[in-house]
């Protein structure tokens, strides 16, 4: 080959010496010189707008093959035959297409054009005030679905990966949320916008509960630690918005065993619909015969469960969900006996769980109509202190409607219906008490954003309370801008209205709605995977409970005291402070860690407080860092997490100040560790995780006896606990289809 | 001859569709650097451009585009790609107006390559897309070979621990080796025959990592 283009080679450079070709070559030559004056040479630099040479930029007269792309140094040259006025393209991914104008005559057209980067490059402005979202369907956010199910701290609870986000209180002798310096009853959890009446497992005085729900049901978490939208209400601090997965991915079967117990899991995919069920048998047997526990499990906790979840497209643009689930246990537990202090007592509990929920949505393209439909029961049966028959009835029924239509892409608007019906029943040996509640909520929210940098998005929300017979107008707002390509503040305020504790409804009271208004600023940017959020609070309490017979002598930190007297909307409170959360995945390779810190300055007169305080479950200060590291080579992933809180109030009758004496600092460091193996088919991980590895001992209070003479400490149920298990699964797989 | 060179490249450039695609597909498999392949996917988009109307012009632009996004590093820019792949696509199932194993074989590589920008995150939404496209596909032809490299490569660049990796990977690979050897390449070259030297050089990758077990 090579010695034929020599040949060919020489052959050309010899043509003078042969007549014949030397004739041929000057009619070439001219033919080619009269076709070179028809053809216009183009040639020009591009640059972006500081100045630097872009490479690969598509450069071409509009509508023909005639073009080329630019070079390292951003030149490129191409000719054409084209004649008269044309338009030249310069495109490149990234930056706005540039049109020029350009008339080919034959002379060299020497073009210079500056691009500018594009819009798409520059993510628009989401409004963020007030929440951490876990979401996949957006390209920039902070945290993943994925980070939520891999947070070592989290021990699999969703509500305990939650509470390492800044912000959050994690509170052992309690069950709940406590966000801001708001209480467990301040925060209020919803499954696909319904409000679900018993997210927890269902209490035991003085021992802290988990959540009911596994991380992996949802494809989307979103926590607003204040300033939430117009959609929901009844929380005077915090929103825990849970959205149910779409469609299984495929079909599998999933078998998970552990110290707590087993569980099966499967799914079933058709075309356009599918099916998922699951059920469990826990006993917590196991568990507990390896850690040590600081009240005695005379009964050791053993239930089981099942769950199933339909799903099904309907005419490509509607979407039908319906989940049922079922969870029934029993447990008995000597814990300290909130009405005596210093002494014990026998709590065993049976506990009966169902969970309905169905939402079907309609998309169109410019709007989209959602409906949902759910119903919840609880009962407890409770045995307090093997004499005294107790129990908890409760039942709630919610439908919700709502509209969102697109007017223009700078333009959206949200309007909705809520109706929510429930009933609260309590027993305590002879005494019984109930209320039925009716709340109806109407509301709407506008979001304009009149360019990709602003966003503002009122609300407005009504709402109406059949049992305190009150209407309340409830107004947001939340406004977003962008500063930078990755920087952008956001503020956020309104006013949140929320019932009086069940406490004070059981006993017959009928006061007013109480009332939180939240000043948001925030501050956030986001690198690809770094980022950095800041956010400032004020929160404004106003009507809150308060029960006015008491007097400085008879406070009592006991939340099953006996309530009588009067009580009135007297109360109230403020919580200010800022949050901090920093993230970095990018610097090294599989390593993944957050830091947070939280500073919060809250006291509240409210409930059986004799003077405005900083309520006991509240640390001044929290810190939380969270490593997590994945060893590619052995497929284990490693994980950390280290909280701090600095010392909590309690109170002292000694004290001259109420609730003035702090507890020492709590301190916690968990580790995780799993192993991910594909044994055959089989799809498998292998968990071990400790929390609280060193065993620190951390008191969150203490209670004093009657006379004042005695303190006991409050301690968690667990100062250490380890947990191990192995979870497998068989996914369907095309080899077979070969 | 030096005469005709230049008249053959006029006629070619200015003229005809088919050749000129012909050639530039010819010139695409040749591609060694960012440069060159940047180039010849610019052209793609200038055909698509010139010759509107042509189903396959558009076809092979978004082609072009999405193998473009394993080269581009910024993920913002990778799905901008993608995004203007997916116009391109658009168009070419509009103006073939009917249902093509091919449109569906590039559907999937345009699902693939849309995991590919975030894989953590995307594999279960961009996965399923995948799966139902290379299961229309199937169904129209079973004998077109693409599907099956795309389920190698699919397989190929999933974790071994999640059913993956090169082992999984090859009987698919094997597949799409004996029907790429089976394929008439059309007179003019231009319908979708893409795949062949990528799949024996996957082939080969994993024979290889299979013996060295």
């Amino acid at each position: 080959m090579k010695t034929i283009n020599l040949r060919r080679y020489s052959q050309i450079r010899n043509y003078p010496k042969d007549i014949k070709s030397s004739i041929l070559f000057l009619m070439v030559s001219f033919l080619c010189s009269l076709w070179g004056t028809a053809q216009t040479l183009i040639k020009g630099e591009i640059m972006d707008e500081t100045g630097k040479p872009v490479a690969y930029v598509g450069v071409f007269i509009e509508n023909t093959i005639d073009g080329s792309i630019t070079d390292e140094n951003g030149n490129f040259s191409f000719t054409s035959y084209e004649k008269g006025l044309h338009k030249l393209v310069a495109s490149s991914v990234g930056y706005e297409t540039i049109y020029s104008s350009v008339n080919l005559e034959g002379e060299t057209v020497e073009i210079p054009i500056v691009l500018k980067e594009s819009k798409e490059m520059i993510d628009e402005v989401v409004v963020t005030a007030g929440t951490f979202e876990a979401n996949n369907d957006r390209k920039v956010a902070i945290l993943k679905p994925l980070d939520i199910y891999t947070n070592s701290a989290a021990g699999g609870d969703i509500v305990g990966a939650i509470q390492t986000l800044p912000g959050t209180q994690k509170v052992t002798q309690e069950t709940g949320l406590f966000v801001r310096g708001g209480d467990a009853s301040e925060s209020s959890i919803v499954i696909d916008g319904m409000v679900v009446q018993n997210p927890f497992f269902s209490n035991v005085p003085g021992v802290s509960q988990r959540s009911r729900f596994m991380p992996f049901q949802f494809k989307g978490i979103s926590f607003s630690s204040g300033g939430y939208s117009a959609r929901f209400d009844q929380a005077l601090s915090s929103i825990l918005e849970l959205n149910t997965t779409d469609l299984p991915e495929q079909s599998n079967l999933n078998f998970n065993a552990g110290l707590s117990g087993v569980a099966v899991s499967g799914s079933k995919r058709w075309e356009n619909s599918g099916v998922e069920v699951s059920g469990n048998y826990t006993n917590l047997a196991p568990f507990y015969s390896i850690s040590k526990t600081n009240y005695e499990v005379y009964d050791v906790p053993e239930g089981g469960g099942f769950s199933g979840n339909y799903i099904t497209k309907v005419n490509e643009k509607g979407m039908f969900k319906a989940f049922l689930k079922y969870d029934t246990y029993h447990n008995g537990i000597t814990v300290p006996n909130p009405d005596s202090v210093g002494s014990e007592f026998d709590f065993g509990l049976k506990n009966q769980n169902t969970y309905f929920n169905s939402s079907y949505r309609y998309t169109r393209e410019k709007m989209y109509a959602y409906t949902a439909f759910s119903y919840s029961n609880n009962n407890d049966d409770i045995d307090w202190g093997k004499e005294i028959q107790a129990g908890n009835d409760d039942w709630r029924l919610q439908w919700r409607g709502e509209i969102w239509y697109s007017f223009s892409d700078k333009l959206h608007l949200l309007g909705g219906i809520e109706l929510q019906r429930f009933e609260v029943k309590r027993e305590f040996d002879t005494i019984q008490q109930s209320f039925n509640e009716s709340q109806m909520g109407t509301y709407f929210e506008a979001e304009w954003k009149p360019s990709r940098k602003f966003a503002v998005k009122p609300g407005l929300r009504i709402g109406h309370s059949e049992l305190l017979n009150q209407n309340n107008l409830a107004p947001r707002i939340a406004l977003a801008l962008k500063t930078g390509k990755y920087g952008q503040i956001s503020l956020a305020g309104g006013v949140f209205y929320q019932n009086p504790d069940n406490r004070y409804l059981l006993y017959g009271y009928r006061p007013d709605f109480q009332q939180a208004v939240h000043y948001i600023a925030n501050y956030q940017w986001i690198n690809n995977d770094r980022s950095f959020r800041v956010e400032a609070y004020y929160k404004q309490y106003i009507d809150l409970i308060r029960e006015i017979s008491m007097s400085d002598s008879t406070f009592t930190p006991n939340p099953y005291r006996y309530i009588y007297g009067s009580i009135d909307n007297s109360g109230k409170g403020y919580a200010g402070g800022v949050d901090f959360f920093w993230r970095d995945k990018a610097s090294i390779k599989n390593f993944d860690y957050w830091i947070t810190y939280s500073y919060i300055d809250t006291k509240r007169l409210y409930g059986n407080f004799t003077s405005e305080a900083t309520p006991d479950f509240i640390s001044d200060h929290n810190v939380n860092i969270l490593l997590k590291y994945f060893i590619e080579t052995l497929y284990v992933s490693v994980s950390t997490s280290y909280t701090y809180g600095s010392g909590r109030p309690y109170y002292n009758p000694e004290d001259t100040k109420f609730m003035h004496s702090r507890t020492p600092s709590i301190n916690n460091l968990s580790l995780s560790i799993s192993y991910l193996v594909t044994l055959g088919r089989w799809f498998s991980v292998f968990y071990v995780s400790v929390d609280n590895i060193f065993g620190w001992k951390n008191v969150y209070g203490y209670r004093y006896s009657y006379d004042g003479q005695q303190r006991y400490p409050v301690r968690p149920a667990i100062d250490r606990w380890i947990f191990f298990g192995a979870n497998i699964s068989l996914t369907q797989f095309s080899k077979d289809e070969l | 001859m030096y005469c005709t060179i230049v008249v053959s490249t006029l006629t070619l450039s200015a003229q005809d569709f088919e050749p000129t695609l012909a050639a530039t597909l010819a010139q695409f498999e040749k591609d060694s650097t960012i440069e060159m392949i940047a180039a010849t996917v610019n052209r793609f988009e200038m055909i698509a451009g010139k010759w509107n109307d042509q189903w396959l012009a558009h076809y092979y632009a978004a082609y072009g585009e999405s193998i473009y996004t394993y080269i581009e590093k910024d993920e913002n820019k990778r799905d901008a790609w993608l995004d203007k792949a997916d116009i391109h696509l658009q168009q070419a199932e509009q103006l073939y107006g009917q249902e093509s194993d091919e449109l569906f074989v590039l559907r999937a590589l345009l699902s693939s390559a849309r995991l590919s920008v975030d894989p953590r995150n995307r594999w279960k939404e961009y996965g399923e897309i995948f799966d139902q496209n290379i299961t229309k596909a199937k169904s129209i032809n079973p004998a077109n070979p693409r599907i099956y490299y795309l389920q190698g490569n699919s397989l190929y660049y999933t974790p071994k621990m999640f059913g993956g990796g090169p082992k999984n990977a090859m009987p698919f690979y094997e597949e799409a080796d004996s029907l790429y050897q089976q394929m008439n390449i059309d007179s003019l070259g231009i319908s979708p025959t893409w795949g062949k030297p990528q799949n024996t050089l996957m082939l080969g990758n994993c024979k290889e990592s299979v013996t060295s077990e």
